[in-house]
């Protein structure tokens, strides 16, 4: 009977540990993987295969070094799911040509008006940082939207410190420039 | 303008830079035309990209990573799990509350319990006031005694007739014409 009793609780435990997990992180992961695949229904795949993974390790996931091993584990998910599509996250050098696979028909961007006038809201921010390489992507979504410390992007991603620092920099300025290309597109197609 | 001063003018607009460099940077702003430009376009920038929040995941993405799970859905916030996870994430934490909440919880059945009643019978109640009655007796008589003693013997023997005897011999010395 105490046996039973406690195999109970601890069944309480872990369910309650687990729903914790998802009300925090699932938004975060969602995140990450739509901007890293620029794509809503492999987003969702790879955030059900991630809280899969989550409950197969329940019991071992410490809740201090959680965030950074889901985010890790998203991170690797995603350039699995990349791969397997025979798609290469591109270093900073070059541009990323599968966003121009999956925009191609996009009336906003073939629009000049609504180009030239949605000038930096969201949706040109998102989109412009969909475009940025791989690696400084990762990054510049992990600090800027998912708020994660420079330590934590650095574990989480298995990168260097200092590496984060200058990929976010790079990011940044990449982004700007993304920004003002268009700005300059949208403005002599308005023309 | 090198690229350490644009790196410094990023992290500002950014609010990443450090005291000193904010200081350093709002004087070139004033000094520098180009400087400010710069500031004020990463500025929009990254006002832009604070506003960005986290996607939500579709509520059917949750049920299917409950069902993947074999859970049941459950609500987004829950005040057992809150409680669960509070006992099992800051186990020092919640050991010093449930600490506290002893220490009330003692010091308040301790406070409220109620004081205990002594009942007598009637027999003993009327033993006690015969006791009582005769302790009083005892002291009266150890009184009475005492003053019989003092009024008869003492004051009457030993010292009244004392002093009637000292006085009558005076008497007759002074009425006898003695005195030289």
């Amino acid at each position: 009977m105490s046996g039973g009793f406690r195999l109970y609780i601890r069944k309480m435990i872990i369910e309650a540990k687990y729903h914790y997990f998802i009300r925090l992180y699932k938004n975060k992961i969602f995140t990450y993987a739509l901007y890293m695949l620029k794509n809503r229904m492999d987003a969702d795949d790879v955030t059900q295969e991630v809280f899969i993974k989550i409950w197969k390790n329940i019991e071992e996931v410490n809740y201090n070094s959680a965030k950074t091993w889901i985010i890790r584990t998203t991170h690797n998910a995603c350039i699995d799911l990349l791969r397997k599509r025979g798609i290469e996250l591109k270093r900073e050098t070059g541009i990323d040509e599968y966003f121009e696979e999956t925009y191609a028909g996009n009336k906003t961007e073939n629009d000049p008006y609504v180009s030239f006038n949605m000038k930096h809201t969201g949706e040109t921010i998102k989109e412009a940082i969909q475009r940025l390489p791989g690696n400084l992507k990762s990054v510049f979504v992990l600090y800027e939207i998912e708020e994660l410390k420079y330590k934590e992007i650095s574990n989480s991603l298995g990168i260097p410190l200092n590496s984060v620092k200058v990929y976010l920099m790079r990011a940044r300025k990449r982004l700007q420039e993304e920004l003002e290309k268009k700005e300059i597109c949208g403005a002599e197609n308005y023309e | 303008m090198n690229d350490k001063i644009v790196d410094k003018i990023i992290n500002c607009a950014y609010r990443d830079a450090g005291l000193f460099t904010k200081i350093q940077i709002f004087i070139l702003t004033m000094k520098d035309r180009e400087v400010k430009e710069l500031y004020c376009k990463y500025r929009a920038t990254a006002s832009e990209v604070r506003k960005i929040k986290e996607d939500e995941l579709p509520e059917r993405c949750v049920e299917k990573i409950n069902e993947n799970a074999g859970l049941k859905p459950s609500k987004d916030t829950s005040f057992f799990t809150d409680i669960v996870i509070l006992f099992t994430s800051k186990p020092m934490i919640a050991s010093f509350a449930a600490f506290v909440l002893l220490g009330i919880l003692i010091t308040a059945i301790y406070i409220k319990r109620p004081e205990q009643q002594i009942e007598y019978s009637q027999e003993e109640i009327l033993k006690a006031g015969n006791d009582a009655k005769l302790v009083f007796e005892t002291i009266n008589k150890a009184f009475e005694k005492t003053k019989n003693e003092i009024e008869e013997e003492i004051f009457k023997d030993k010292i009244a007739m004392p002093l009637n005897k000292s006085l009558n011999k005076i008497s007759k010395i002074i009425s006898k014409g003695d005195i030289k």
